[in-house]
């Protein structure tokens, strides 16, 4: 772990309302859908800052944030910080956790894992095992190419303003998942 | 037939002095045992092979000179007075002299020709006869018998060790041979020297010199007798030569050579060189390349079983054949399984058997492959031995407790369990690199033990200490079986060594069934299993196939290896394997891999699975799922964790091998740590241990790479046998594929045996269920809704009367009141913990939804519209149509146009919303269109003609539109009120579309109600006025119908309520006066007090009216003057409330008060009475009928 008192990534996850509820959930995740939002900090800042004031390095919506923030501990994440939200008038609510990441390693390997696991539909212990493995053991230049390519997809497709933008930067981790072959 | 057990023995095996090894110089001394030294006896357990017959046959036609001889049949030609009689040791070469010095003693010694040849006959009757024929002759030559055995200096002298006969030094064996032969002057040069003699010498010592010569051990000769190796070679070489020239007669020699020979060379046999020294090898070589030099084999391997049923039995051949028969007719009558009886006809076992009776074919094949491919073995006397131990070990009731009843001697039947017959016998003398097979011996198959031990053991305890570990667990007739094939393969592994190359050594599956047949048990299946838990046990080729070679090897067992790797193997690591087992099993099939189509078929309830290691990894996705889930956790969950989780999830299902605090874990049964040998160390634990420990064993197993592989076998095998290396670890490879069958199988016996309960929430605590039984090869999910079925946590079926007992029995409300919110109760059913709710899916939940909307019992409001019964278009799509379908059909394209789902759908009970149904049916009729019924009787009506029992035709008919070509409308202005006695003149306007012509108009009213004019005549829009008039209140009806002569444009009917005359009337409530009529009609209520506030509101809160009047406070502190103009009681009350603090802060003195109420509808006097507190003073106006029905 680097200097923990100049963290470089932060990472935390956002309730957005969704336009129509999705009827397939019956609790927060059927008015609402998670966002992970990932920030970059500069030499100095405050971690809950500048979640509270800048714009994310990138943000996209995420599925099964319980694996993305068991992958977070184990890439050496330290939590720094959890509110409890709550949903107005629908008595659900949320833990909004932030997690401080080690290195630009860390966030590039997490990044990747996050828009992977954002392509399934259904994950099991056993397929994230094998999905956690694979980002663990992935070769920092590959790495870097991916996420970058996501990175900067998501500032070409947000301003576009097309409400598909998500898919298309999903495509790098449908590449990835083809070339692991995982289903 | 008997048993081979009850089969007598002859005397000197029952007491071991058999001795096989005979001696030729012990039987010239006459210091041989009896059954030796005694030609009868001696014959009598001889066995004359033919190549002995041939040998004696041709030894008899030397002597006579006679070239060529015809006995039985069979035709004998002699080229050479010399006989070599090859074979390695223990090959019958001595016993052939032995028979050879017998022969021609007896024929020297008998007087009489029949003396001799009866008890030659004993032998054989072919020789019997020969000698017979040429009695005299023989008698004439009176052949000497020169036997010179070179293991003792007194029969095969040299310089070492010369015989001092007569003055005379016999220092060689050629001296010795012309002393015996009385010509002893023609080599006393050579003797005396010590030189070879010369040819001619040798043949003038032998040439008619009527003897039989017999010379066994010329091998030791070389090494004993102090001559130098050439010249015993020389000798040899010349002693060939002058006996091939074709002018000797009447002379024979006969020389054992103890090697074997095979075409006319002879070859060193394994173990032999170290006996032996090169010279003779090459001296014999020289003496064979003589062209004319006789060669008989004593013994060839097709003999075995003739020697062996001589040598041990003391039943006659008679006797044996007619048991042998006895046999096969019984074994032939029996039922097998086809294997089994497909293996024997196809080997001609029935008459194999026939001729190796007591002993199976397969028992000799594999004592024979013992001697001959045994180089440390003696081929004949050992094979003896074996055979001789066998049957003594069957006698002695050593394989009691394998078998009840014994009617062959088997090949297993070799007692490899008895550690003397091991040491003296099978491994005696074997070189170190045999030793390891005891090793193996006790690991696969036997324990052995000394025979004493044996003797005292019995049945328990040889199941108990003699059988190898691996095989105690099985089933006890697959232990037989299994120790019976073990044996077999471990025979063969010895005589191969273990080592792939000599794979030719190893028995297939069909010799293995064919060794322990005939028997009817499913000797396959018993392999499979000993495949898989016998360590060293090693197949090449199919695991199925017929002609897999099985054996076991000396490497070191895979199960040593996966030992060293389960140690690195953690339980997180075991954890993770599980929950892979689990998401395959998820999925119900073997292995990764797209599962195959049939197993798509998913569970019907469950809309989603997950296998998680813990509570807080269950993805929100699938914990916030609006539809049943299963959550399968590969680890032991905390009780408050999974309370946690299932709290308000009704709809989630969890599956868990145990949670703390709930369910206590379930220990290992005896017979799962008696089954899985793996487990044997955790007697006491829990299953969940089992588990673990499996799975470790698992992922060891999988671990094992080639490269492990490599280094484990690399100690064994050295470089340059890289062929050996690639055989080696193709056979483990497989041996560690079976592994991780086994091991896989067991994984699954084990999750079956730990995941027993099925967790879920109601009521506020976490219930669970025991009995789920889980499968490899089906789903997950749908074992688990099958069992939930089972309990009756999931319903039969969830039908619309579920919906009303669930608002019933749990919300308490009654349907037919209460609206009922189809979200709020999917809500309720999901998160209740106040109720038993069932489990569900959404889909059929709203199925049975739709199910109440068919049944027209309720209707539907979204959004403040309502759905009821749908209308028909016409009336054959009425007819045919059904109506249920046909409005949830409408619901739903309501709500998708609406982007509204179902739980925005509200369902009331009918009767509840019918007027304002009706309102909205009526008011958007088409123009051009009637609302028509058909009710249940079939009646076609207009809607608007139905004034009778109008809610129970509605609900029970079909509505209809039809199209109306020529549309009448009637505008009628009847007065609000119509009172009896009175007349009315009502106005009316009728338009007829689309018609230009003249129409009649006929009004027909009932009976009591008069009307004047009732026809009218004119064009649209004709505008008539006609009076009415009834003489009594009621319910009148006046029929209209419009035509043009005899066309009926239109038929309608009015309804005119003709009411009875009110009066108004005043009354004070608490002055004196006339009673009231109960049914008199409020008309308004008027107080002029203060507390007069109160009993208004009260009333007006229960029944709806305006309320208007005016206070006026007036007191110290000013005045307060509020004007009332409302219909909400309400703000009486309101106003009322307050009053008083009003009063007190005005410091009021006067107050003027004047309100009026008056109803809405029709109110009586006697529904107001009971609302009334204190009423004095109040002024009521009520109207009662003019004619005072009271």
């Amino acid at each position: 772990m680097t200097d923990s008192k100049n963290p470089l990534y932060t990472l935390t996850f956002t309730a957005r309302k969704r336009r129509r509820p999705y009827n397939r959930y019956s609790g927060i995740l059927r008015t609402h859908r998670f966002y992970i939002e990932y920030y970059r900090l500069l030499d100095g800042q405050k971690p809950l800052e500048v979640i509270e004031k800048s714009e994310p390095l990138i943000a996209f919506p995420v599925r099964f944030k319980e694996f993305a923030l068991e992958f977070a501990r184990e890439l050496g994440g330290e939590v720094i910080g959890n509110r409890r939200i709550e949903i107005a008038r629908s008595g659900t609510y949320y833990d909004k956790h932030v997690i401080v990441l080690p290195n630009e390693i860390a966030f590039r390997r997490h990044l990747l894992f996050t828009l992977t696991v954002s392509t399934y539909r259904n994950l099991g212990e056993a397929r994230f095992n094998s999905l956690k493995n694979i980002m663990l053991a992935m070769n920092a230049n590959l790495l870097n190419i991916m996420s970058t390519m996501a990175i900067d997809r998501y500032n070409e497709l947000r301003i576009t303003g097309k409400p598909t933008w998500m898919w298309y930067m999903l495509r790098v981790a449908r590449a990835l998942k083809v070339l692991y072959r995982l289903d | 037939m008997p048993d081979i057990r009850s089969l007598d023995v002859r005397d000197e095996i029952m007491n071991l002095s058999y001795e096989p090894a005979v001696n030729l110089g012990d039987v010239v001394k006459g210091s041989a045992p009896g059954f030796i030294g005694d030609p009868v006896e001696f014959f009598g357990r001889t066995h004359v092979t033919d190549s002995m017959k041939s040998l004696v046959i041709k030894a008899f036609m030397n002597l006579l000179g006679i070239k060529s001889v015809t006995v039985s049949g069979k035709q004998y030609n002699v080229s050479s007075s010399l006989i070599l009689l090859p074979s390695d040791l223990g090959g019958g070469k001595t016993h052939s002299l032995i028979l050879l010095y017998h022969i021609f003693k007896l024929v020297n010694q008998s007087g009489e020709k029949d003396d001799a040849v009866s008890k030659l006959e004993i032998l054989d009757k072919d020789i019997a006869e020969l000698v017979s024929r040429y009695w005299e002759k023989i008698k004439s030559i009176a052949p000497k018998i020169v036997v010179a055995d070179c293991r003792y200096s007194d029969l095969a002298p040299g310089p070492a060790r010369p015989i001092r006969i007569a003055g005379r030094e016999i220092k060689t064996l050629w001296g010795y041979l012309g002393y015996e032969l009385g010509k002893y002057e023609v080599v006393e040069k050579a003797d005396s020297m010590g030189t070879a003699p010369y040819v001619d010498d040798l043949l003038a010592v032998l040439d008619g010199s009527r003897a039989i010569v017999l010379i066994d051990e010329i091998g030791r000769y070389y090494d004993m007798s102090g001559l130098e190796p050439t010249k015993v070679s020389v000798f040899l070489m010349n002693l060939a030569e002058a006996l091939s020239k074709y002018t000797v007669r009447e002379v024979a020699v006969v020389i054992s050579v103890p090697y074997d020979v095979e075409e006319k060379r002879v070859e060193a046999g394994a173990g032999m060189e170290y006996i032996h020294k090169p010279e003779l090898v090459r001296a014999i070589n020289k003496v064979l390349n003589r062209p004319n030099v006789e060669i008989v084999k004593p013994v060839r391997r097709f003999d075995l079983a003739e020697i062996l049923q001589k040598r041990i039995f003391r039943a006659s051949n008679t006797e044996l054949d007619q048991f042998a028969t006895e046999f096969i007719s019984r074994e032939l009558s029996r039922e097998y399984p086809v294997q089994v009886r497909k293996v024997l006809d196809d080997r001609g076992f029935w008459r194999e058997v026939r001729k190796t009776y007591p002993f199976h074919p397969m028992f000799l094949n594999v004592l024979e492959k013992l001697s001959y491919g045994l180089g440390y073995l003696q081929k004949t006397r050992d094979a003896i031995k074996i055979a001789v131990q066998t049957v003594l070990a069957l006698k002695e009731g050593l394989f009691d407790a394998l078998e009840d009843e014994i009617s062959l001697v088997m090949p297993y039947h070799i007692p490899i369990f008895v550690s003397e017959t091991l040491d003296e016998t099978i491994l005696r003398n074997a070189p170190n690199e045999y030793l390891v097979f005891n090793l193996i011996l006790k690991n696969n198959v036997v324990i052995p033990h000394n025979f004493t031990k044996l003797k005292k053991l019995g049945k328990e305890g040889f199941y108990k200490e003699v059988i190898a570990r691996e095989l105690r667990n099985l089933k006890e007739d697959e232990m037989k079986l299994g120790v019976k094939l073990a044996s077999i393969i471990w025979l063969h592994s010895l005589i191969g060594l273990g080592l792939p190359m000599n794979i030719g050594d190893y028995p297939t599956t069909i010799d293995l069934i064919y060794s322990v047949s005939p028997t009817d048990q499913d000797v396959k299946g018993v392999l499979n299993i000993l495949r898989s838990i016998l360590p060293q046990l090693i197949i090449h080729g199919e695991p199925d196939s017929d002609t897999t070679r099985w054996f076991f090897t000396r490497i070191p067992s895979i199960d040593d290896l996966i030992d060293i790797l389960k140690k690195n193997v953690t339980d997180e690591m075991a954890k993770d394997k599980l929950a892979e087992f689990l998401e395959w099993g998820l999925l119900g099939k073997k292995g990764r891999g797209r599962p195959p189509k049939e197993w798509r078929k998913g569970s019907t309830v469950f809309s989603s699975s997950v296998v998680v290691k813990s509570v807080r990894s269950v993805p929100g996705e699938v914990s916030g799922l609006r539809d049943p889930v299963l959550v399968v956790f590969a680890d032991i969950v905390p009780g408050d964790e999974l309370l946690g989780l299932l709290k308000g999830r009704n709809n989630l299902i969890a599956l868990a091998p145990s949670v703390i605090g709930v369910s206590e874990m379930d220990q290992l049964a005896p017979e799962d740590i008696a089954g899985i040998r793996e487990l044997a160390g955790l007697e006491g634990k829990s299953v969940w241990d089992g588990l673990l420990e499996i799975l470790r064993y698992y992922i060891a197993t999988e671990h094992i790479s080639e490269a492990n592989l490599k280094s484990f076998v690399g100690d064994i095998v050295g470089k340059g046998e890289e062929e050996y290396l690639k055989d080696l670890l193709e056979l483990l490879k497989n041996k560690v594929d079976s592994k991780k069958d086994y091991f896989y199988k067991n994984t699954w016996n084990m999750i079956n045996r730990s995941y027993r309960r099925v967790y879920y929430h109601r009521l506020g605590r976490v219930f669970s269920e025991e009995g789920v039984s889980l499968e490899s090869d089906k789903p997950i999910p749908v074992i688990v809704e099958e069992f939930l079925r089972d309990k009756k946590l999931i319903p039969e079926e969830f039908k619309g009367t579920n919906i009303e007992s669930i608002v019933k029995n749990y919300l308490n409300k009654d349907p037919k009141k209460d609206p009922i919110g189809i979200g709020e109760l999917w809500t309720f059913i999901l998160s209740t913990d106040k109720a038993k709710v069932p489990l569900v899916a959404y889909k059929d939940f709203i199925n049975a939804v739709k199910d109440l909307i068919k049944s027209m019992d309720y209707a539907v409001r979204i959004d403040g519209e309502v759905l009821w019964k749908p209308i028909f278009k016409s009336e054959v799509e009425a007819e045919t149509t059904d109506e249920g379908s046909k409005l949830v059909g409408l619901i739903a394209e309501y709500l998708r146009r609406l982007g509204k789902s179902w739980d925005d759908v509200q369902l009331v009970y009918w009767e509840n919303v019918f007027d304002e149904w009706l309102n909205k049916v009526t008011s958007s009729i088409p123009d051009n269109k009637v609302l028509k019924i058909k009710d249940r009787s079939g009646r076609i009506l207009d809607i608007r003609d139905v004034k009778f029992s109008l809610k129970d035709t509605i609900k029970s008919g079909k509505l209809f539109y039809e199209e109306k070509k020529y549309p009448v409308e009637i505008k009628l202005n009847i007065p609000e009120e119509m009172l009896e006695g009175k007349e009315y003149v009502i106005n009316a306007e009728i338009t007829v579309k689309n018609f230009d012509e003249e129409f009649n108009v006929k009004l027909i009213p009932d009976n009591g109600l008069s009307v004047e004019p009732r026809e009218f005549k004119g064009r649209s829009p004709l505008s008539v006025g006609f009076k009415i008039r009834a003489e009594k209140a009621g319910d009148y009806q006046v029929a209209v119908k419009v035509h043009s002569g005899d066309f009926n444009l239109d038929s309608r009917v009015i309804s005119i309520p003709v009411k009875g005359e009110w009066i108004e009337k005043t009354l004070v409530i608490g002055d004196k006066g006339e009673s009231v009529d109960d049914d008199a009609r409020v008309v308004a209520i008027i107080g002029e007090e203060i507390n007069h506030l109160a009993e208004i509101s009260r009333v007006a809160k229960s029944f709806p009216g305006s309320i208007t009047g005016k206070l006026t406070l007036s007191g110290e502190a000013g005045v307060l003057s509020l004007n009332i103009d409302t219909d909400n009681a309400d703000l009486l009350e309101l106003t009322e409330g307050h009053i008083n603090s009003i009063r007190n802060s005005l410091k009021m003195k006067t107050a003027d008060v004047y309100i009026e109420y008056a109803p809405s509808g029709e109110l009586r006097i006697r529904d107001i009475t009971s609302v009334f507190v204190n009423p004095k003073g109040l002024k009521v106006k009520f109207k009662v009928k003019a004619g005072g029905s009271s």
